[in-house]
C-alpha cells in the first residue's frame, strides 16, 4: 500500500458575511498516496481553490483534521508550516505567477532558495528542469519574454524543483489555448509520474481530468464522486 | 546571499534592465539631500573655523587674565613662555575710545590682535589686494621695545612702524577711510577716564595724536574698528599706572585640544603665583583662558545655527524616505500576487517583510555613497561654480575672501551618513508590515 501522502478528514471551511457564514467545504475527506494523480472538478464556485488551499496550508480549515506524511498540520506553528510547504510542495497557479525581475532560471531557483542555501546541485536540477519543459534555450528570459505556454512550463519547473512529495496546480491550463494546454498537462503528467510526485489538479477540462489517475468532484463545497 | 536581499536586490536592479525608474528617483532624492546637507555643514564649519582662526590672530590662542587689573605682568610673561608650545607671551590693554576728526566721530573697538603668518594667500589674491596680507598687526596697545611680538610693519600700507611712539597713533584702513584720515593727520581721542575725572571735578582735554600709519589686515573688524597705540599710551588713555587687562598668549598651533593642553599647564603653574598673590590680598586670581572659553557665547551661537541648518536641511532626507515609503506601498500593492506565491513557496512573513525593508536601505546606501561623492565634487570644485556667479573682485572686496572656507568633520558625515540609512530603512517598515500582514491565499486570489 503505499504511503500517504495527505490525508483530509472532515475539512470545513465557511468564510464570514455580513449576513451570515457562508459554507465553502462541507465536510471534505480526501486522502492522496505517493505517486497519485488526482483531479478536482467543480463549477465556479463549489469550493476546488478552498479545498486546494486548505490542502496546501495556505488557509487554516475551520473543522477537520489535515495530516502531511502522517503529520498534523494543525499542530504546526506558522514557520514551520509554511518551511514545510516549501520543502515538501510545488505549486503551479493559473496565471504563472513568475517574479518578473527574474529570468527563468532564478524564477525556478527562487523555490530553493526560500527554504534554504542554493547548493551546486539545485543549480543543475533546475538547468536540467528548464531543458526538459522545452525551456532550455530561454533559460535567461525574464518573463516578459515567455510566451503564457512557456511561461507555465517555467512554473511548472520551479514547482518540481525541490522534488516534492506533492504537486498542487490550480487551473494550469486556465489561460492557455488548447493546444498548448494539451502540452502542459502532459508534461506535468510525464514528471510528476518520473519523479513520483503525487498530484492534485483542479480543473474544468473533462479531457485533461480522465487523464488523472482518480478524478473527484466538488458541489456547493461537498464532494459528491 | 539570503533570498530577502537577493530579491530586494533584484526588484530594485531587475535582470535584463537598468534601474526601474522609482530606483533612480528614490536614489536620486537620498543623493541630493545628503549632498546638500554634506554641503551645508561643510561650509559652516569652514565659516567657524575661519572665525574662530580671526578670533586666535585678533586675541591669541590663551588669555591670561584675572578679574582686576594685573600691576606686574612680566612675572606672567616669563612663566607663559617658560611652557612648552608658547611662542609668544605678551601683555595687553584694552579700551573703547572715540576719535574725532575735522567734526567726525569714530568709536573704535578697543581689541588685542596678533598672529603669526602661518596662512599666505595664494599669490592671486596678493595681486588683488596687495596690502591686505595675512599677518596682524600686534596687540592693540603694543610695547613697540619688545622684541618677541609679531611684526606690525608688514600690515602697514602707509606709514612706518618706527614712528610709531607715545604721541602717535596708527589706524585701520577702513577707519582712516571713514574719517578720511591721512598720515600726518591729528586726531583727537577721548576716553572714559574723562567722565571719571569729571566726577571729581577734574576736566581732562581729549588727547591729540598724529597718524603715524594707516594699517589693512584684511579682517574688516581688525581695519575698520581698531586703532594702535604704544602700551604706555593706552595705560595713560585710561590711567592704568603702569597695568594691564591680561596677557595674550599664542601657541604653535591653533588645534584646540593643543591650547586647552597649554592653558591647564598654565593653570597649574599659575596656581603658586596666585598663592603668592592671595597673600599679598590680590583676591582676583589669574587664569589661563583659551580662546573658545574667552569667545563661549560667540562659538555656541555658531554651533547653533549649524545646529538649525542641519534641522532644516535633514527634511530634505525625510521627504525623500517619505517618496521611497510611498513608491514601496505601492509596490507591495503591485506584487500581492507575488507575495502569495512566495507564501506558497514556503516563505515566512519577517522575511517577506525583509524585502521591503531592505529595498529601503539598499536606496539608502546608494543614495549616501552617490551623496558624499556629490559632496565632495561640489565642495572641490567650489570655485569655478562661485565665480561663475559671482565676480572675484566683489568677493575679495566685500567679503575679504575668493572661496567658501570649508572644513571636512568626520562627525557631520558619520551623523548624516546614519540618519539617511536609519530613515530610509525606516521608510521601508511601512510597506514591510503590510507585507507581512498578507495572507498568501488572499494574495493568490488578488486580480
Amino acid at each position: 500500500m503505499p504511503a500517504s501522502v495527505l490525508t483530509a478528514q472532515g475539512l470545513t471551511k465557511s468564510y464570514p458575511t455580513l449576513s451570515g457564514a457562508i459554507p465553502v467545504l462541507r465536510s471534505v475527506d480526501i486522502e492522496v498516496t505517493a505517486g497519485e494523480s488526482v483531479s478536482i472538478r467543480g463549477e465556479s464556485g463549489s469550493g476546488k481553490t478552498t479545498l486546494l488551499y486548505c490542502l496546501a496550508g495556505l488557509e487554516r480549515p475551520d473543522g477537520g483534521k489535515l495530516l502531511w506524511e502522517g503529520r498534523d498540520v494543525g499542530k504546526f506553528g506558522a514557520d514551520e508550516l509554511a518551511l514545510a510547504r516549501g520543502q515538501c510542495m510545488g505549486f503551479v497557479f493559473q496565471s504563472y505567477c513568475l517574479a518578473p525581475e527574474l529570468n527563468a532560471y532564478d524564477n525556478v531557483l527562487l523555490a530553493r532558495r526560500v527554504v534554504g542555501r542554493v547548493r551546486p546541485e539545485d543549480c543543475s536540477r533546475a538547468h536540467a528542469l528548464l531543458e526538459k519543459v522545452g525551456l532550455g534555450e530561454r533559460q535567461t528570459h525574464v518573463p516578459a519574454k515567455l510566451s503564457g505556454g512557456e511561461a507555465q512550463r517555467a512554473a511548472v519547473a520551479r514547482a518540481m524543483l525541490n522534488r516534492p512529495r506533492l504537486l498542487l496546480a490550480d487551473e494550469p491550463t486556465g489561460n492557455l489555448d488548447e493546444r498548448t494546454a494539451e502540452d502542459v498537462i502532459s508534461l506535468l503528467l510525464r514528471l510528476c509520474a518520473e519523479e513520483g510526485t503525487a498530484l492534485v489538479l483542479v480543473t474544468h477540462n473533462a479531457a485533461f481530468a480522465a487523464r488523472t489517475k482518480r478524478a473527484i468532484r466538488l458541489e456547493h463545497g461537498a464532494l459528491v464522486s | 546571499m539570503p533570498w530577502p536581499v537577493y530579491l530586494a536586490l533584484k526588484h530594485l536592479f531587475p535582470t535584463g534592465r537598468r534601474a526601474s525608474f522609482f530606483t533612480v528617483v528614490s536614489i536620486l532624492g537620498v543623493t541630493l539631500g545628503v549632498a546638500v546637507l554634506l554641503v551645508v555643514q561643510s561650509v559652516m564649519n569652514g565659516f567657524a573655523n575661519e572665525y574662530a582662526i580671526n578670533l586666535i590672530r585678533a586675541q591669541g590662542h590663551i588669555q591670561i587674565r584675572s578679574g582686576a587689573l594685573i600691576e606686574d605682568p612680566e612675572p606672567i610673561v616669563k612663566l607663559a613662555k617658560s611652557v612648552p608650545g608658547v611662542v609668544s607671551a605678551e601683555p595687553y590693554a584694552l579700551g573703547q575710545i572715540m576719535l574725532e576728526f575735522n567734526n567726525r566721530p569714530a568709536f573704535p573697538a578697543a581689541r588685542a590682535i596678533a598672529w603669526p603668518a602661518q596662512y599666505p594667500r595664494t599669490a592671486q589674491e596678493k595681486a588683488m589686494a596687495p596690502h591686505a596680507d595675512t599677518t596682524f598687526p600686534s596687540a592693540l596697545s603694543i610695547d613697540v621695545n619688545r622684541a618677541d611680538q609679531q611684526p606690525l610693519e608688514q600690515t602697514l600700507v602707509v606709514g612706518k612702524l618706527d614712528d610709531l611712539d607715545d604721541n602717535s597713533i596708527l589706524l585701520g584702513y577702513g577707519l582712516a577711510a571713514d574719517l578720511g584720515v591721512h598720515v600726518g593727520d591729528t586726531v583727537k581721542v577721548y576716553t572714559p577716564l574723562m567722565l571719571n575725572r569729571l566726577e571729581s571735578k577734574e576736566v581732562l582735554l581729549p588727547l591729540s595724536l598724529t597718524v603715524a600709519g594707516i594699517y589693512q589686515t584684511g579682517w574688516t573688524v581688525a581695519d575698520d574698528n581698531t586703532i594702535v597705540v604704544t602700551l604706555r599710551k593706552m595705560q595713560d588713555l585710561y590711567g592704568l599706572d603702569g597695568e594691564v587687562h591680561g596677557v595674550e598668549v599664542r601657541l604653535d598651533n591653533n588645534d584646540l585640544d593643543h591650547s586647552y593642553d597649554v592653558a591647564a599647564a598654565l593653570n597649574a603653574k599659575l596656581a603658586p603665583l596666585n598663592a603668592e598673590r592671595a597673600a599679598k590680598g590680590d583676591t582676583a586670581p589669574l587664569r589661563a583662558l583659551t580662546w573658545l572659553e574667552v569667545n563661549s557665547d560667540l562659538m555656541q551661537i555658531l554651533g547653533v545655527e549649524k545646529a538649525v541648518m542641519f534641522y532644516i536641511m535633514i527634511f530634505i532626507v525625510v521627504v525623500a524616505s517619505f517618496s521611497i515609503a510611498s513608491s514601496l506601498v505601492t509596490s507591495v500593492v503591485r506584487k500581492t500576487r507575488e507575495i502569495g506565491v512566495l507564501g506558497a513557496l514556503g516563505a515566512r512573513p519577517k522575511h517577506i517583510a525583509a524585502v521591503f525593508c531592505l529595498q529601503g536601505f539598499f536606496i539608502g546606501l546608494v543614495g549616501v555613497c552617490l551623496g558624499v561623492a556629490l559632496a565632495f565634487l561640489l565642495l572641490e570644485c567650489r570655485q569655478p561654480i562661485i565665480e561663475k556667479f559671482v565676480d572675484r573682485r566683489l568677493l575679495l572686496e566685500f567679503y575679504k575672501f575668493l572661496s567658501f572656507p570649508v572644513e571636512y568633520r568626520a562627525e557631520d558625515f558619520i551623523k548624516i551618513i546614519l540618519f539617511t540609512l536609519i530613515i530610509t530603512t525606516l521608510a521601508g517598515m511601512l510597506p514591510a508590515w503590510r507585507a507581512a500582514r498578507l495572507k498568501p491565499a488572499e494574495c493568490l486570489r488578488y486580480e
